[in-house]
């Protein structure tokens, strides 16, 4: 005689989260930093699973294609396997006086992320990613090209040569 | 997935290929003889949203970029005369994808020829017996004809005329087993053929002499026949209103003295 198993398991087995996973918007952010500098400097993100127990670490990595594929460790991000939420995130190799932030929810997340972002150092590698790959940097203004309508300084002529057609002058 | 190989030469050839993968909708771009990497891909992505990406090509002499990135065409082999690619997009099978440039006529004789496509064929075989399945595609400049003894042997590149033959699979010599490659590219041979009559053109004083050679090749291994449509390979002679072809019919040096090879899976 079988006995049917009682299924012990609710209905909606996974409760339903709007907020979106830091892995994700690192992703996001990674593309989009591709997008800007024409994937001459690329982002990209890998996940592995940090020294504390029960805790998953992101990465994201600026990677120079023209450099060897050079990647330097922009950030990381660790929160626990079970929770997307607190997040907590540092620039282990950043100058910056605030290296580590703890972001409570998404949206402290991404003003965590824009701060980095937006940080003169981040700039600062990405620049020099960029220069050294042979494209100038898309956060930095682009010089403006001398406009050659304007009239010549007079200063900047060209100091006229001896006249040779003149005889020397004998002593 | 459409995929495109050309030999360029070492020239800058800016606009034409960015033109020519935009009109064709080209996702895999594999490139030999580039002469800057970066500024191949800064012309590839001037002017489109769907950006190119540059994978590692550090150790061999083949280029490859795609429309897709690096995580889906992961690193499996590479040595200068080969590079192994497993491509793997969600929801699709993963193929492999194997470029060549083997080394030219210049340095070397056909024995010598046939001896390295032997051993790089061998490197697939293993390659394919390693990741379990021998979904493979092969492209490049092979730099023999199809009807050389390093294309056709069982022990070179064993690369059949007909799909026919190529669907048995594999043949046995002496008790070992060799895979069959189809080469579409005996299908494209002189003036009465589809196309340009071949993908090279090369006039000197000797006695033998074939002009036109199909250096440039794809070879399909029969697990992904399937997936190939013939109809969809093209040996390029224009690209808009751009000829790669000088009026005479034979490339364009300026551009490249190789014509660019244009073909699809279906996967």
């Amino acid at each position: 005689m079988s006995t049917a198993i009682d299924d012990l398991w609710p209905v909606e087995i996974a409760s339903v989260t709007d907020e979106v996973p830091p892995v994700t918007i690192l992703k996001q952010q990674a593309s989009l930093l591709g997008q800007k500098t024409k994937n001459i400097v690329e982002a990209k993100v890998e996940t592995t699973l940090s020294d504390i127990e029960g805790v998953l670490r992101h990465t994201l990595y600026l990677v120079a294609p023209a450099l060897n594929f050079y990647r330097h460790p922009l950030l990381d991000v660790e929160h626990k396997v079970t929770s997307m939420y607190p997040a907590f995130f540092e620039m282990p190799r950043s100058d910056i006086k605030q290296k580590k932030f703890l972001a409570r929810d998404e949206q402290e997340f991404k003003d965590g992320l824009k701060r980095v972002f937006a940080d003169e150092e981040t700039k600062k590698v990405i620049g020099a990613l960029l220069a050294q790959s042979g494209q100038e940097s898309p956060f930095t203004k682009k010089r403006k090209s001398p406009d050659f309508t304007k009239p010549k300084s007079p200063f900047t002529e060209k100091r006229k040569g001896p006249d040779f057609t003149k005889p020397k002058s004998t002593k | 997935m459409k995929f495109l190989f050309w030999n360029i030469k070492k020239n800058s050839i800016g606009r034409v290929l960015s033109d020519i993968v935009e009109e064709h909708n080209v996702e895999v771009v594999i490139l030999a003889e580039c002469p800057d990497e970066i500024q191949v891909l800064s012309d590839l992505n001037a002017n489109t949203d769907n950006l190119f990406h540059l994978s590692d090509s550090s150790e061999t002499r083949v280029v490859i970029y795609t429309r897709f990135p690096g995580e889906y065409m992961q690193f499996e082999h590479s040595e200068p005369y080969l590079t192994v690619r497993r491509v793997s997009l969600p929801e699709r099978r993963e193929i492999l994808l194997v470029a060549v440039h083997a080394p030219s006529k210049l340095h070397l004789k056909a024995g010598d020829q046939w001896a390295m496509a032997s051993r790089l064929s061998a490197r697939v075989r293993e390659i394919e017996s390693r990741v379990g399945h021998s979904r493979t595609v092969l492209v490049g400049d092979l730099n023999m004809n199809p009807f050389e003894e390093g294309m056709i042997s069982a022990n070179g590149w064993h690369a059949v005329m007909t799909r026919g033959i190529a669907r048995k699979g594999k043949r046995s010599i002496n008790k070992e087993s060799y895979p069959f490659f189809y080469n579409p590219m005996w299908g494209r041979f002189g003036d009465d053929t589809e196309g340009p009559p071949g993908t090279y053109y090369e006039k000197s004083g000797s006695f033998i002499k074939y002009f036109w050679h199909l250096f440039d090749q794809v070879l399909i291994r029969p697990d992904l026949l399937k997936s190939f449509d013939s109809a969809s390979l093209r040996v390029l002679e224009k690209c808009g209103s751009t000829s790669l072809v000088r009026r005479s019919g034979i490339p364009n040096a300026r551009l490249s003295d190789h014509l660019p090879l244009l073909f699809a899976l279906e996967i």
